[in-house]
């Protein structure tokens, strides 16, 4: 039983009592003007979840100037008789491949009217935004976009996580009787330190590891090592120091840290991490030259050094498991699935075979937006 | 159609086993979400000339409150 757009369209505008024509014309970009009622319609729909400014992640993320010739991120909304009942975001994404900038998109932010949910209103917003646009990627989803993610999209891999003990009283606290439970972890914490004696020696060498305050003084760095990738397979977001700089250290709704890896003065290799309830510091983007295994061990040795002075418990790195293993187990991480949904959709024939392949993505907690997770 | 067409139909339309029966609730239907309320919707109206209205798909709690609407329409027998 194929649905067609064309079908969806009649039956979403019969439910809305106008015809196709005025449903599509009710469908489009978001504007300064409309800019406060949105704030009221996600403050009235997301209720308790907007943990932030909203006004200040909303004009951070979209373009609200109604410029809709140059590829920017946009907020798009179903406007009737001056109501709004849906929004869904549309990222404008640039993709690295084999040495390509390839466009791309990443839909997000979708909020229906709750008296409207479940009737298909967001598969059809969805769906229009997919026939508009060639190469599309959606990554974790709520509750109510779960089943577009699922549906709309060719799956790949769930999003999993690396994670990395350094104190096991939390986690020992339920296997373990309450008597026992200090020595019982004070053993273990002790041979967990051991092993990351062993597993850390020499791994930051050659490398001055230091912080990044400002990705804007490396853009010719990280031009360089997006270069490095052009003879591998991988696909993956075009790491530009205005995209770093906007993505992680101007973003309203987490406070991130950025370490970089200098060799003789230059970045050679970037991580990004924030540390949540103080319990966990997640590392949410680990990244240099192709192939640089070591560059790589170096930036985890240095944020498993932090985590320990930070006396958190767990470190953690969200990533797409097919290219992490040969760095990330040997380290002493272990994975863990977490069912973070992540698809693709391709429309143009020439990047479907590349794209659907789950093994050429190279994706990090960079490529989702799990602040608003 | 008989009761047993019926929900095979539905199970059909939710792409979920055809395991229902009228007293299934909707959050024990895989299936029925968003996009399986569109091809429900869709498929009443390109078989059954059956128009579901909002009001209508909110009420309906069970495989029950479905098959209601084909009997309505004469499409069931009660």
């Amino acid at each position: 039983m194929a649905l067609t757009l064309e079908k969806i369209t009649t039956i979403i505008a019969r439910s809305l009592g106008i015809s196709a024509t005025d449903l599509y014309e009710a469908f489009a970009p978001a504007t300064e003007s409309e800019l406060a009622a949105i704030i009221q319609f996600r403050q009235v729909q997301l209720g308790k979840s907007i943990a932030w400014q909203d006004e200040a992640y909303l004009r951070w993320r979209y373009d609200f100037s109604g410029n809709l010739t140059a590829p920017l991120n946009r907020l798009w909304r179903v406007k009737l008789n001056g109501a709004i009942l849906g929004l869904i975001g549309l990222d404008y994404v640039q993709l690295n491949c084999r040495g390509e900038r390839i466009d791309a998109t990443n839909p997000l932010d979708l909020v229906v009217l709750a008296k409207l949910d479940g009737l298909g209103l967001g598969v059809w917003m969805s769906l229009v935004l997919q026939q508009d646009n060639s190469l599309m990627f959606a990554m974790g989803a709520t509750k109510s976009s779960k089943t577009i993610v699922q549906k709309l999209f060719t799956p790949m891999p769930d999003l999993g996580s690396w994670k990395y003990l350094l104190h096991s009283s939390r986690y020992l606290h339920k296997k373990v009787h309450p008597l026992l439970l200090p020595i019982a972890a004070k053993s273990v914490d002790a041979v967990l330190a051991l092993m990351r004696k062993w597993l850390v020696r020499g791994k930051k060498k050659p490398w001055h590891i230091a912080p990044v305050l400002n990705f804007s003084l490396h853009a010719q760095q990280l031009d360089a090592l997006m270069d490095s990738y052009k003879d591998t397979l991988w696909i993956l977001r075009q790491r530009s120091a205005d995209f770093l700089q906007w993505r992680f250290l101007t973003n309203p709704r987490r406070q991130y840290n950025a370490l970089g890896l200098f060799q003789d003065g230059l970045l050679a290799g970037f991580a990004v991490y924030h540390i949540k309830d103080q319990s966990h510091l997640h590392i949410d983007d680990l990244f240099t030259a192709a192939n640089n295994i070591k560059g790589l061990q170096a930036l985890v040795v240095a944020l498993l050094e932090i985590a320990s002075v930070a006396s958190v418990d767990l470190v953690c790195f969200t990533a797409h498991n097919e290219l992490w293993q040969t760095l990330m187990i040997p380290m002493g991480f272990t994975f863990r699935d977490d069912g973070h949904l992540f698809g693709v959709a391709v429309k143009d024939s020439e990047l479907q075979a590349h794209f659907i392949d789950p093994t050429r993505w190279w994706v990090t907690s960079c490529d989702t937006h799990s602040e608003g997770f | 159609m008989n009761q047993a067409e019926a929900l095979a139909l539905i199970a059909e339309i939710f792409e979920c086993p055809n395991t229902l029966a009228p007293s299934t609730q909707k959050h024990n239907v895989r299936g029925w979400d968003s996009m399986g309320v569109l091809s429900l919707m869709a498929e009443f109206d390109d078989r059954f000339s059956i128009l579901l209205t909002q009001p209508q798909l909110e009420q309906m709690k069970t495989v029950d409150d479905i098959l209601q609407v084909l009997r309505d329409h004469g499409h069931l027998a009660a």
